[in-house]
Order: structure tokens, then C-alpha cells, then sequence
């Protein structure tokens, strides 16, 4: 077990290896959290997410959540907390002169921009950024200016995947009302992270619908406009993911993968996994 | 610095200037000089042991592009050396990149490749 903690201008970021580890009502800052290997779980009011590799979890600083983790193998967890006036200070500096998407963030009393807190696919500049970073606090790194420049980078690349992940989705979806838009897409991430929380679960469209409080009609509708692929399709290629994220990780007999990712049986994870990839699992691995 | 690159030839405009930037600046060492045709060449090698040679090549206003892992530690650290012309790091289609001249000119780029298909 392992945890390294440095504070950077207010900013946090955390390091920690665990088997087990419980805390309680975090709030004040702005949070990016991912996990390197297993998987960590989150309470967010009455959301019950799970986080696993390839993913991250983005909370406002004005939530209050916990963060559990009870797992025979270690887990790896990474943390970068951003101070609400860095964030503020970085959009007057950056975002406001470069775009106009500060007009269309929500914001609390204070100014301080409000996201949509979900879990995001780990891609992208982000995924280098946050390695980079894990790398160096794991190798003790702790120059302020350094680190400094790394946050300023990572909100960078938040903002940017940001714009695809919920300004442009809001944007495809069909409705002419500005708020509209920005309502179904929250239930819509309610949704997705259920999907993602629970990918490894037999999981119903029903339940997901009922989750993020939509009708399965108006779910099934408003998901593809969103995500360009339903419900059922995101699911798989969710799973499709992880088996990767094993194959590549891990010494696990594929047969093992396939169930720990929830697929029913290897003939049609190996089929879906070659028409996705146009690779076998095995050569993959 | 990282490069996958174990040699290569760096075109500049001065090979006197290009060598003592190389090495007062960017932290590469001599390793050895070579002789090619009677005419001796400077042979540098970086931390990751890759060797850069210098030619002379007045007539041409190229861009030598040299790799790394971590663009942003090795921008912080060009930074902390005062590179008066070192530029803010960009983001393109192949990975993160910054861009500075010696002081004789000559252009070079510090690219972090990135391979964004496998997430």
C-alpha cells in the first residue's frame, strides 16, 4: 500500500495503491479521478458509480461524495483536485479569450463553472497528461512550476474533451430548447454511467431508463442522437474496452475475460471482437 | 529526452552555434567527432544515449524535429534554461509539440509523438 499527496497553488493530487480504502463526504474542488487498475466506486447522493481503467470520473467542487474501495487485487487510484479559484482563474485567462464556451457553462453564485459530472471515456490528450503526471508523483517529483504547468494542461485537455463529450452531444440532440437540450443530456450521462457502472451486470433497458428518468422510447431515441449508437451498442463496445483493457493487462485465459466483462459466451465476444477491431483476441493479446 | 531515433542528422546553419546550443542549452554532451571526407563532424548524445550529428546546410530554412516521451518536462526545462525562443507547446494530429531556434537560426521541433487510436 502506497499514497503520495502533494498540494500545488491550493491544487491536490493524490497517488494511492490500496486493497482497501473508505472516504467520506470529499468536497471543495473540482475532481478528475481515475483508476489505473481495478476499480474504485462512488457515492454521489443516490449515484452508485464505478469506475474502471480507460475511464475517468469528473465531480464539481460543490459535491459531496464518497469513494470506496474493497478489492482482492491492489487497486491503483489517481487523483487531481483543482481549486475552484484555479479553475476560475484559468478560464478568465484561457477559455474566455480562445472561445465563447464560458457563456455556455453553467456557473454557481460565485462564477465558478458548473459541469456535467460523469464519467468520460479516458482518451485523448488527457490520457497522456494525467500519465505523465501519475508518472512523476510516483516518482517523487514535486517541483511546484512543474506540476503547475501539467494542471494547466490537464484542465486544457478537460475542456476540449469536454466540448465533445457534452457540448457537441447537446448539440446533436433534436430539440430546439436550449435548456431542453442540456436536461436530456444530463439524464442521457445518467444513463451512460449506469451502463458504465454496471457493464459487467445483466443490466435492462428499463432499469437504465428508469435511472435517468426518461420513458425506454424517449431513451432509446434521444441516446442515439446523443451517442450515435444505442443503449445496447454502447454497452458492448463498453465491454469490448475492458476485454482489451484485460487482454492487455492481465494473464487471464480469455474464457475468463469473457465472463468477467459479461459477455455470455466466447464464440460472440471473439466475433464482435474481431468485426470491431479486425483483430482476434488472441493476436491482440 | 526519448526518441526512438538512435542517430540522426540535424540540418543547420551553423554547426559552431547549433553544437554549443546543443550543449550549453538542451543538455547533450559530445560523444565523439567523426571524419567524413576529410572534414571533421560533431557527434552529440542526449540522457537516452541517442546521437545527433550537425551538417551545415546554409541554403535551406528546414525544420529538424527531434522526439521526445514528455513534452511538457522537457518545456519547463528548455524554459528554466532561458530559450529566448522557445514557443508555447501546441497540440496537433500527431502528438504535442514545441518549437524554438538556436541562436543562428536554425528551427527545430520537439515533438511528443502520441498515438491517440488505442485508448
Amino acid at each position: 500500500m502506497s499514497l503520495s499527496r502533494i498540494v500545488v497553488n491550493k491544487n491536490e493530487i493524490v497517488s494511492e495503491s490500496t486493497y482497501d480504502a473508505h472516504y467520506r463526504d470529499l468536497t471543495g474542488k473540482y475532481a478528475i479521478n481515475i483508476v489505473s487498475s481495478g476499480q474504485a466506486s462512488y457515492t454521489i447522493g443516490k449515484r452508485q458509480l464505478t469506475l474502471f481503467p480507460g475511464s475517468f470520473i469528473f465531480l464539481n467542487h460543490d459535491t459531496s461524495y464518497s469513494n470506496k474501495i474493497d478489492s482482492a487485487v491492489q487497486v491503483n487510484t489517481f487523483s487531481v483536485l483543482f481549486d475552484p479559484d484555479f479553475v476560475r482563474d484559468f478560464e478568465y485567462s484561457v477559455v474566455a479569450k480562445t472561445s465563447t464556451l464560458l457563456d455556455r457553462f453553467a456557473s454557481d453564485k460565485n462564477g465558478k463553472p458548473l459541469f456535467v459530472e460523469s464519467i468520460y471515456p479516458l482518451q485523448g490528450d488527457m490520457r497522456f497528461t494525467l500519465s505523465h503526471l501519475k508518472k512523476h508523483i510516483d516518482n517523487g517529483m514535486d517541483d511546484q512550476l512543474l506540476l503547475s504547468e501539467y494542471l494547466h494542461h490537464c484542465l486544457l485537455n478537460y475542456y476540449d474533451l469536454y466540448h465533445s463529450e457534452v457540448t457537441d452531444r447537446e448539440a446533436s440532440l433534436k430539440f430546439l430548447n436550449k435548456s431542453t437540450k442540456s436536461e436530456i443530456l444530463k439524464r442521457l450521462s445518467i444513463a451512460k454511467d449506469y451502463i458504465i457502472s454496471n457493464y459487467n451486470k445483466n443490466i435492462h433497458l428499463e432499469d437504465i431508463a428508469q435511472m435517468a428518468c426518461l420513458s425506454v422510447n424517449h431513451l432509446l431515441r434521444t441516446f442515439k442522437q446523443a451517442y450515435h449508437q444505442s443503449p445496447h451498442q454502447f454497452l458492448t463496445n463498453f465491454r469490448l474496452q475492458q476485454a482489451k483493457y484485460y487482454l492487455k493487462n492481465t494473464d487471464y485465459p480469455i474464457n475468463e475475460i469473457v465472463d468477467i466483462v459479461g459477455f455470455e459466451c466466447p464464440s460472440s465476444f471473439i466475433r464482435l471482437f474481431k468485426n470491431s477491431f479486425k483483430i482476434t483476441p488472441g493476436k491482440y493479446r | 529526452m526519448n526518441t526512438d531515433l538512435k542517430y540522426k542528422v540535424l540540418f543547420v546553419k551553423s554547426e559552431e552555434t547549433s553544437v554549443k546550443f546543443f550543449i550549453n542549452k538542451l543538455g547533450f554532451k559530445m560523444y565523439q567527432k567523426i571524419e567524413i571526407n576529410g572534414k571533421v563532424y560533431p557527434l552529440l548524445q542526449n540522457e537516452n544515449k541517442d546521437l545527433m550529428a550537425f551538417m551545415e546546410n546554409a541554403g535551406k530554412d528546414e525544420v529538424n524535429v527531434l522526439n521526445t516521451d514528455d513534452c511538457l518536462r522537457d518545456y519547463y526545462l528548455f524554459k528554466q534554461r532561458n530559450i529566448q525562443t522557445l514557443g508555447k507547446p501546441q497540440y496537433d494530429h500527431k502528438g504535442l509539440t514545441i518549437g524554438f531556434n538556436d541562436p543562428s537560426g536554425s528551427r527545430f521541433m520537439l515533438l511528443e509523438e502520441r498515438d491517440y487510436t488505442d485508448a
